[in-house]
C-alpha cells in the first residue's frame, strides 16, 4: 500500500509521514526544498524499513513538471492514498501583496495541489480502494483583512475538494477535507494565537487512522464545526468591528 | 550542497520564552526560533547573535541568554544514515540519546559515551564534549564523532573532521556551540553485548576509600563511580557501583521504557526546596542504608544503568525553583588524595548543604575549554542557598590549589577569572575561535559569563 504525500518534509507533512512509514507503507514524499525531503526519506527508511522515493518538486512555481512524481509513484507501482498537507503563509499577505507574491502564494496552497490531483487521480481509480485528503484552514471561514490569499486559496481548495467528491462517488476514491484550526508547526509559530495550537502528531495519527474511511469535510479541533457554522451568519459590519 | 528551492521561508518570525538553566541560577526571558527546514538554520545564523539549544539540560545557560536568539534545534531530529557493518551514524543534531539508543540497541550498537539523561541531543553532547559513566575506559563523546556538519554564517554549510578543517572539529567538540550552530554528526558505535547491566555495589566509608575502589575497578569495567551521601557524623560514607555489560538478548523495540521527561521548567516546579541539610542527611542516610542492603551482583536494565535520573527525577525536582548548585572539577591524580582529604575536612568544619558526591575516573587529553584530562572527577550537589554558595567558591579555591578543572557546562555561577586560571588552552580558544566568529555573532550566557 502505496502513499503520496506532498509537503512532506516537515510539519504535518511529516508527522503524516511518520504515521504512514510507522503503518509499514511505502511512500513518495513532495517538498520545495531536496535537502529537507532527502532527509525525511533517509530518516523513515532507516527507521521503518518502507521504501521511500524523495521528489523535489517547487509547488511555488507556475508549471512545475510532475513527471519526476509521477516517475517516482511509477517506480513504486502506484498509489493508494494522496495527502496533501503543503500550505504556505506570508506575513505580508494581504490586498497590497505584490503580483509575483500573489500567484506563488496561490500556486502554493491551491494550483499545484490540484494539479497533482488531476496527474495521480487516474492511478488511483485504478485501485478498489483509494484515498484523497486535503488539508483547509479556518482561516478560509471568512474573509480577513490578513492571509488574505492564504485563505482565498484554501477556500478554493476546500470547493475543489467537495467537487473531487461528486467526481469520485460510485468509485473506491474517498475523498477527505480536514479544516484545521491553529498547529504547533512552523505556520503559527511566532504568531499570536487566541487559541492553543493543536499536536501535529496526534492530528496525523487521526488522519492516517481514519484513511479511506472518513468523507467529507472533517473539523479539527471538532469545536471549529460549530464556528463554520455561526461565523457566516454574522453580518460582515460586525465582523469589520471585530477588525478581523 | 544548495538548496533547490527558491520558495521564500514560511513567514515565521521569532517567539519570546521563559529560559531557566537546568540549575536553576539563571532565569532570562529571550527570543528563540525552532527551525524544521535547513533554510530556516541559515536564515537563524544570520541573526546578530545567536546560539544553538538542545534539549535544554545544561546547568549552565549554554543555550539561551546573552541577547542572542535561540535556535531550538529539536525539530531537526532525523537518522540520515545507518551502517550497522560500519558502525557508522549519521543523525541531526537535534536527534535525543532515548532515539539514537531505541535505533542502534535492537541491532547491538551503541554510543559509547552516555551522559546523565536520555533528552540530551546529540548537537548538545558534542558542544559540552559530555562524558559518561566511565571516562577512564571510554573517554569523551568527541571520540565518536567521525565527522560533524556545521552552519556558518560565512563559511555556509560544511563538513569538519579531524581530516578536513581539524582546528574547528577540535574548537567545535566541547566548544560550546560557540563556531556555528551542528546540523548533523556522523558517529561511531560500538558493539553492544546485551541490555542488562550486572551492577555490584560496593560499600565504603570514606573518599579516599572510594577513590581506592574506583581506582582498581575503572579498567576492567562498564562503568565505575561513587555516591557518598549527604554529610552526617562523617562524610565520605556511600556506595561504588561497579557495573558490567552482561552479554545476552538484546532488546526489541522497547529499549526506552516510559518515564517521565524532565525539563528545565519542569524540574523547577515546586516553589520551595525540599532538600535542606536534615533531609539530605535522612534520605541521603536511608538510601545508602538500602543500597548496602543490596550490596553484591544485581541485575539492572541498561537504560536504567545508563540513565540513573530518567526513573529518579524526583531527586532534581526536591531542589525546588531556587535549583541546585553542582560542583563538578577534574583533579589530576597526583593531587586528588590531598584534594578529598581537604574537601572533606572543610564539609566537616563549615557543613555546607551538600546533598551527595560522586567520583569517578578520568583520561584524555586537555584541549582548549574541554572538559578532559587524566584524573579524578569530584562531583559534589549543594542546595542552591547562600551557603551553599558560598562553598562553591571555597571549592573553586581548593580546585585551583590543587591543578583541577572546573565543569564549565554543570555550573551557572563560575566566574571567567577561575574558568581562565584553571584551562590552559582558555586563552588560545578565545583566539582561535574568534577566526572563525570574527562578529562575535555566538552568544550565550555562558559564554558572556565567561567571558568566551
Amino acid at each position: 500500500v502505496n502513499a503520496v504525500v506532498v509537503g512532506a518534509s516537515a510539519g504535518l507533512g511529516r508527522a503524516l509521514s511518520e504515521c504512514l512509514a510507522a503503518a509499514g507503507r511505502d511512500l513518495v514524499l513532495v517538498s520545495s526544498d531536496g535537502r529537507d525531503v532527502d532527509a525525511t526519506a533517509a530518516d523513515l527508511r532507516i527507521r521503518h524499513a518502507v521504501r521511500v522515493r524523495p521528489v523535489a518538486l517547487d509547488l511555488g512555481r507556475a508549471a512545475a513538471r510532475l513527471e519526476p512524481l509521477e516517475r517516482a509513484v511509477e517506480e513504486l507501482g502506484g498509489v493508494d492514498a494522496l495527502l496533501l498537507p503543503a500550505g504556505w503563509a506570508a506575513e505580508t499577505d494581504g490586498i497590497a501583496l505584490d503580483p509575483l507574491a500573489v500567484e506563488r502564494l496561490v500556486q502554493t496552497n491551491f494550483i499545484s495541489l490540484a494539479a497533482i490531483v488531476s496527474a495521480l487521480l487516474p492511478r488511483l481509480r485504478e485501485r478498489a480502494h483509494a484515498s484523497v485528503t486535503g488539508f483547509g484552514s479556518v482561516a478560509a471561514i471568512r474573509g480577513r483583512s490578513k492571509n488574505v490569499l492564504y485563505a482565498s486559496s484554501k477556500r478554493a481548495l476546500q470547493t475543489y475538494f467537495e467537487s473531487l467528491r461528486h467526481d469520485c462517488a460510485g468509485t473506491g476514491v474517498r475523498v477527505a477535507f480536514y479544516v484545521l484550526g491553529y498547529l504547533d508547526t512552523s505556520l503559527a509559530f511566532g504568531r499570536r494565537t487566541v487559541f492553543p495550537r493543536a499536536d501535529p502528531k496526534r492530528l496525523a495519527e487521526r488522519v492516517v487512522r481514519d484513511l479511506g474511511r472518513r468523507e467529507g469535510v472533517v473539523y479539527h479541533p471538532a469545536a471549529w464545526r460549530v464556528v463554520s457554522l455561526a461565523l457566516p451568519l454574522v453580518p460582515f459590519a460586525i465582523v469589520k468591528r471585530l477588525k478581523a | 550542497l544548495s538548496s533547490t528551492s527558491t520558495t521564500p521561508l514560511p513567514a515565521t518570525r521569532p517567539e519570546q520564552a521563559l529560559f531557566r538553566s537546568f540549575d536553576g541560577g539563571v532565569v532570562e526571558r529571550t527570543a528563540y526560533c525552532r527551525p524544521d527546514r535547513y533554510r530556516m538554520v541559515e536564515a537563524a545564523v544570520g541573526a546578530a547573535a545567536v546560539i544553538a539549544r538542545g534539549g535544554g539540560y545544561s546547568y549552565a545557560p549554554a543555550s539561551f541568554g546573552a541577547g542572542g536568539l535561540a535556535v531550538d534545534m529539536t525539530r531537526l531530529d532525523r537518522v540520515l544514515r545507518f551502517e550497522p557493518e560500519e558502525r557508522l551514524l549519521e543523525v541531526e543534531a537535534g536527534i535525543r540519546l532515548e532515539q539514537v539508543l531505541a535505533l542502534t540497541a535492537p541491532r547491538g550498537l551503541i554510543l559509547p559515551v552516555q551522559p546523565g539523561y536520555p533528552a540530551i541531543t546529540v548537537g548538545g553532547c558534542v558542544a559540552a564534549n559530555v562524558h559518561g559513566k566511565n571516562p577512564y575506559r571510554e573517554g569523551t563523546f568527541r571520540r565518536s564523532v567521525v565527522d560533524l556538519t556545521l552552519c556558518h554564517p560565512s563559511l555556509g554549510t560544511l563538513r569538519v573532521s579531524r581530516e578536513a578543517e581539524p582546528e574547528l572539529f577540535e574548537l567545535t567538540c566541547g566548544g560550546y556551540g560557540l563556531t556555528g550552530v551542528i546540523l548533523a554528526a556522523s558517529l561511531r558505535l560500538e558493539p553492544l553485548a546485551g541490555f542488562t547491566a550486572m551492577v555490584e555495589r560496593v560499600p565504603i566509608a570514606t573518599l579516599a576509600e572510594g577513590l581506592a575502589v574506583v581506582g582498581e575497578r575503572s579498567e576492567g569495567a562498564a562503568f565505575a563511580y561513587t555516591w557518598h551521601a549527604a554529610p552526617a557524623r562523617s562524610f565520605g560514607r556511600g556506595v561504588v557501583y561497579v557495573g558490567q555489560i552482561e552479554p545476552g538478548p538484546l532488546p526489541g523495540a522497547a529499549s526506552v521504557p516510559r518515564y517521565r521527561r524532565l525539563t528545565a521548567a519542569s524540574r523547577a516546579s515546586l516553589p520551595l526546596p525540599l532538600w535542606s541539610r536534615a533531609s539530605s542527611r535522612v534520605l541521603g542516610a536511608s538510601f545508602g542504608a538500602l543500597e548496602r542492603a543490596r550490596a553484591g551482583r544485581r541485575e539492572q536494565s541498561f537504560f536504567d544503568a545508563m540513565f540513573p535520573f530518567a526513573r529518579r527525577g524526583e531527586y532534581l525536582r526536591l531542589y525546588g525553583r531556587r535549583g541546585l548548585a553542582e560542583h563538578q572539577s577534574l583533579v589530576p591524580h597526583a593531587a586528588a588524595a590531598d584534594f578529598l582529604a581537604r574537601l572533606e575536612r572543610e564539609v566537616m568544619a563549615s557543613r555546607p548543604p551538600v546533598v551527595m558526591a560522586s567520583l569517578k575516573l578520568f583520561r584524555g587529553e586537555p584541549r582548549f575549554v574541554r572538559f578532559e584530562g587524566d584524573g579524578v572527577c569530584v562531583t559534589l550537589d549543594l542546595v542552591r542557598s547562600a551557603a551553599g554558595l558560598a562553598f562553591m567558591d571555597r571549592l573553586d579555591r581548593l580546585m585551583l590549589e590543587c591543578g583541577g578543572l572546573p565543569h564549565l557546562i554543570k555550573d551557572s555561577r563560575l566566574s571567567a577569572a577561575v574558568a581562565a586560571r584553571s584551562y590552559s588552552g582558555y586563552r588560545e580558544f578565545r583566539e582561535r575561535r574568534r577566526v572563525y566568529d570574527p562578529a562575535g555573532r555566538f552568544r550565550s550566557g555562558l559564554q558572556a559569563r565567561l567571558e568566551l
